[in-house]
C-alpha cells in the first residue's frame, strides 16, 4: 500500500484530503506544521508528500527546501498545494523543489487521478 | 528642477542687476539737475511699487497660502497713500502752500510708522487661520484717516523739522523707535521662518535691512535735500522692490507650482489608495476561497458516494450545492484576476506557445458541452502558429469567447478561426446565437452588465467579458465584438505575434 504524507494546518482539509485518499487505499500520515513535516517526512519515507504553502512557522516552500536538502537522491513526489491568489505560489513552489502544483480548491473528481500522475 | 523655475539664469541676474544699477544711476543724475525732480521721481517709483504690491497680493488673496504677505500687501497701500501726500508736500511742490518742510518730514514719519508697525503686526498674523481682509482694509482707512487728521485738522502731531535748526529731536528718536520695531519685525519674522520659503524669506530680510538702513540715513541729514535724504530714498526704493518680489514670486509664481505639487500628491494618494483596493479585494478573495474547499471537497466525495449510498433527491440537491459553489468560485477566481490586474500584480507568463495547438485543445474542451446543445463546432487553424505571449492566460480569453458561445447559442455552428495578419494574430469565435441589440453593445465590456433577453437566465459571473478585454490589452492586444440581433455574433481577439514589455 503506497503511503503518503499530508502536511496541511488546515483540520476541514485535513480530513477532507486524507478521507479521499485512504477511501481510494492509501494509507495517510498527517502532519500540521512545516517542521512536523519534515521530520515525519524524513523519517518515514513515504511515497508522496501533499504540502500546504502556507503553514505555520515554516512555510511549505522551506519545509520543501529541508526534505530536498535531507535525500541523499530527492526522489520524493512533493505536491505543493497553490493558492490562485497569491501570485508566483506555483512558480515558487516548483522553484524551492516540489515535483508539482495541485490548485485549491480541491476537487474530488480529479485529485486521485492527479495524484495518481506522480506515484 | 524648481530651482531652476524660480531663480532666473545666471545672466539674467546680472541683467537685472544692471538694469536696476542704471535706473538708480538716472534717478541719482536727476538729482544734479533739480533734487525736487530727483525725490518726486524716486517717491514717485516707491508709490508705484507700493500700489502694485496692494494690486497683486488684493487681487491673488485666495492664491497666497499666507497672511503675512497679504496683510502687508494691505498696508502698503497705505503706506503708498501717505507717501504722495508726502511727496506734494514736499518742499518747492507748492501744493500746500501755508505748510513749510516740517509738513512732508511728519508725512515720511507718519508713513514710517505705519510701515514699520504693519511689518510688526504681520509676523502676529501668521499663525491664524482666517483672517477678514475687508476689517483689516477697514482698519488702515480708520488709521490713515487719523493720521491725517492729526496732522492737518488738529494738528496734534509732533514737529520733525524746524526752518533753520533742522531735525526735531521728535522726529530723531523716532527714526530710532522705527529702526527698533523693525528689527523687532525682523525677529518675529525669523522666528518664523518655517511658513516662508527660502527665497522670499531672503527676499523680506534684505527688505526690511534696507528699510532700517534708510531709517537710520534719515537721521544724519540736515536739509531735507541732502545726501542721506538721497541715500535714504534709494535704499527704500531697493527695500519696496524686494517686498514687491516677494509676493510676486508667492502670488503669482508659486501658487501654481504649490497648486500642482498638491494635485501630484494627492493623485499619488489616490493611486496608492486604489491598488490598496484591489490588493485588498485579492486577499479578501483568498479567505473567501478557503471556505469553499470543503464545500466542494465535501459535496463532491458525498456525490462520489465515498461517504455512502446518496439517493435520487440528495443527488439533486448536492448537485445544486456543488454547482453554486463552483459559481462562487468562478466569481471569486475573476475578481482576484481583475483586481490583480487593475493592482498591476499580475505576473505574466511569457513564452513560446503553438496557439493553433491551444485553441485545438479548447475546441476540443468544449466538445462535449456543444454535443449536449446540438451545436456543431468549426475550427480553422493554420497547421503551425507559435506566438510568444502568456499561454495560460491566452486560453483564458478563448474559452470566454466560446463558452458565450455555447451559451448564448440554441442552434446552428460555432465557428472558431485563427488567423495570422502581419506582426499579429487573431482568433475569432462566430456563433449564430441570439445576438446583442445595438444599443447593448457598449455594455458588453462592463462588470456585472449581463444583458438580460426575456425567457433567459444566464449562468456566469458576469465579469468574463470585462476581465478577456483586460488580459487581451495586458498582453499588447483586444478584443473586438460585432453583432447582429437574433443572428448572432462574432468576437475577435488580437494579439502581437511577439508580446512586447509595455512602455511604462
Amino acid at each position: 500500500m503506497k503511503r503518503i504524507l499530508v502536511v496541511e494546518d488546515n483540520e476541514t482539509n485535513i480530513y477532507l484530503i486524507s478521507f479521499i485518499l485512504r477511501k481510494n487505499g492509501y494509507e495517510v500520515t498527517e502532519a500540521r506544521t512545516g517542521e512536523e513535516g519534515v521530520k515525519l517526512a524524513i523519517k518515514d519515507k513515504p511515497d508522496l508528500i501533499i504540502m500546504d504553502i502556507q503553514l505555520p512557522g515554516i512555510d511549505g516552500l522551506e519545509a520543501t527546501r529541508k526534505i530536498r536538502e535531507s535525500e541523499a537522491d530527492g526522489t520524493i513526489p512533493i505536491i505543493a498545494l497553490t493558492s490562485y491568489a497569491m501570485t508566483g505560489d506555483r512558480e515558487r513552489a516548483l522553484k524551492a523543489g516540489c515535483t508539482g502544483y495541485i490548485e485549491k480548491p480541491i476537487n474530488p473528481d480529479t485529485f486521485i487521478s492527479e495524484i495518481k500522475k506522480y506515484l | 528642477m524648481e530651482k531652476s523655475r524660480l531663480v532666473p539664469k545666471k545672466p539674467f541676474i546680472y541683467i537685472s542687476l544692471l538694469t536696476g544699477g542704471l535706473l538708480l544711476l538716472g534717478l541719482y543724475l536727476t538729482s544734479l539737475y533739480s533734487y525736487l525732480l530727483f525725490h518726486s521721481l524716486a517717491e514717485i517709483f516707491s508709490i508705484v511699487i507700493a500700489f502694485s504690491i496692494f494690486i497683486l497680493a488684493w487681487n491673488c488673496r485666495n492664491l497666497i497660502d499666507n497672511n503675512y504677505l497679504i496683510f502687508l500687501g494691505i498696508a502698503y497701500l497705505f503706506v503708498g497713500f501717505i507717501d504722495i501726500i508726502h511727496t506734494l508736500a514736499y518742499t518747492g511742490m507748492g501744493v500746500f502752500r501755508e505748510y513749510n518742510s516740517n509738513l512732508p518730514t511728519q508725512l515720511w514719519i507718519a508713513a514710517r510708522y505705519l510701515e514699520s508697525i504693519s511689518l510688526l503686526l504681520a509676523c502676529f498674523i501668521l499663525k491664524k487661520k482666517r483672517i477678514k481682509f475687508n476689517l483689516v482694509l477697514l482698519g488702515y482707512i480708520v488709521t490713515v484717516s487719523l493720521l491725517f487728521l492729526s496732522i492737518f485738522y488738529w494738528r496734534i502731531f509732533p514737529s520733525c523739522f524746524v526752518e533753520g535748526s533742522g531735525l526735531t529731536p521728535f522726529k530723531k528718536i523716532s527714526e530710532y523707535i522705527i529702526s527698533l520695531i523693525l528689527a523687532a519685525s525682523l525677529f518675529f519674522l525669523l522666528k518664523r521662518k518655517e511658513k516662508f520659503g527660502r527665497k522670499i524669506l531672503q527676499w523680506l530680510v534684505i527688505s526690511i535691512l534696507l528699510t532700517i538702513a534708510s531709517e537710520l540715513a534719515f537721521t544724519f541729514y540736515i536739509s531735507v535735500y541732502g545726501l542721506s535724504n538721497l541715500i535714504g530714498h534709494i535704499f527704500k526704493i531697493i527695500s519696496f522692490y524686494f517686498i514687491y518680489q516677494a509676493i510676486v514670486v508667492t502670488g503669482l509664481t508659486q501658487p501654481h507650482e504649490l497648486l500642482f505639487i498638491n494635485l501630484q500628491k494627492s493623485e499619488e494618494k489616490f493611486r496608492e489608495l486604489d491598488q490598496l483596493k484591489s490588493m485588498f479585494i485579492a486577499s479578501m478573495s483568498h479567505e473567501l476561497r478557503t471556505p469553499l474547499n470543503s464545500i466542494i471537497g465535501f459535496t463532491g466525495i458525498m456525490l462520489q458516494e465515498m461517504s455512502g449510498e446518496v439517493n435520487k433527491e440528495q443527488r439533486k440537491q448536492l448537485s445544486l450545492v456543488k454547482n453554486s459553489a463552483n459559481h462562487l468560485l468562478a466569481l471569486i477566481t475573476d475578481i482576484i484576476d481583475i483586481s490583480k490586474i487593475e493592482a498591476g500584480k499580475v505576473e505574466l507568463i511569457i513564452e513560446e506557445f503553438s496557439l493553433a495547438d491551444l485553441v485545438q485543445e479548447v475546441n476540443d474542451f468544449f466538445k462535449v458541452a456543444a454535443n449536449k446543445k446540438n451545436l456543431k463546432l468549426s475550427l480553422e487553424i493554420p497547421k503551425r502558429l507559435i506566438i510568444k505571449s502568456d499561454e495560460r492566460r491566452t486560453k483564458q480569453v478563448i474559452m470566454n469567447f466560446i463558452s458565450n458561445a455555447i451559451k448564448f447559442t440554441d442552434r446552428g455552428e460555432i465557428e472558431i478561426k485563427v488567423k495570422k495578419k502581419d506582426e499579429r494574430v487573431e482568433v475569432s469565435v462566430r456563433d449564430s446565437g441570439i445576438g446583442i441589440k445595438e444599443e447593448d453593445m457598449d455594455k458588453l465590456f462592463k462588470t456585472f452588465s449581463r444583458i438580460t433577453t426575456k425567457g433567459r437566465v444566464e449562468e456566469g459571473t458576469g465579469l468574463g467579458l470585462y476581465l478577456s478585454q483586460k488580459i487581451a490589452r495586458l498582453l499588447g492586444g483586444d478584443i473586438t465584438a460585432e453583432s447582429e440581433f437574433g443572428k448572432g455574433s462574432l468576437f475577435t481577439l488580437t494579439l502581437p505575434l511577439k508580446y512586447k514589455e509595455a512602455k511604462a
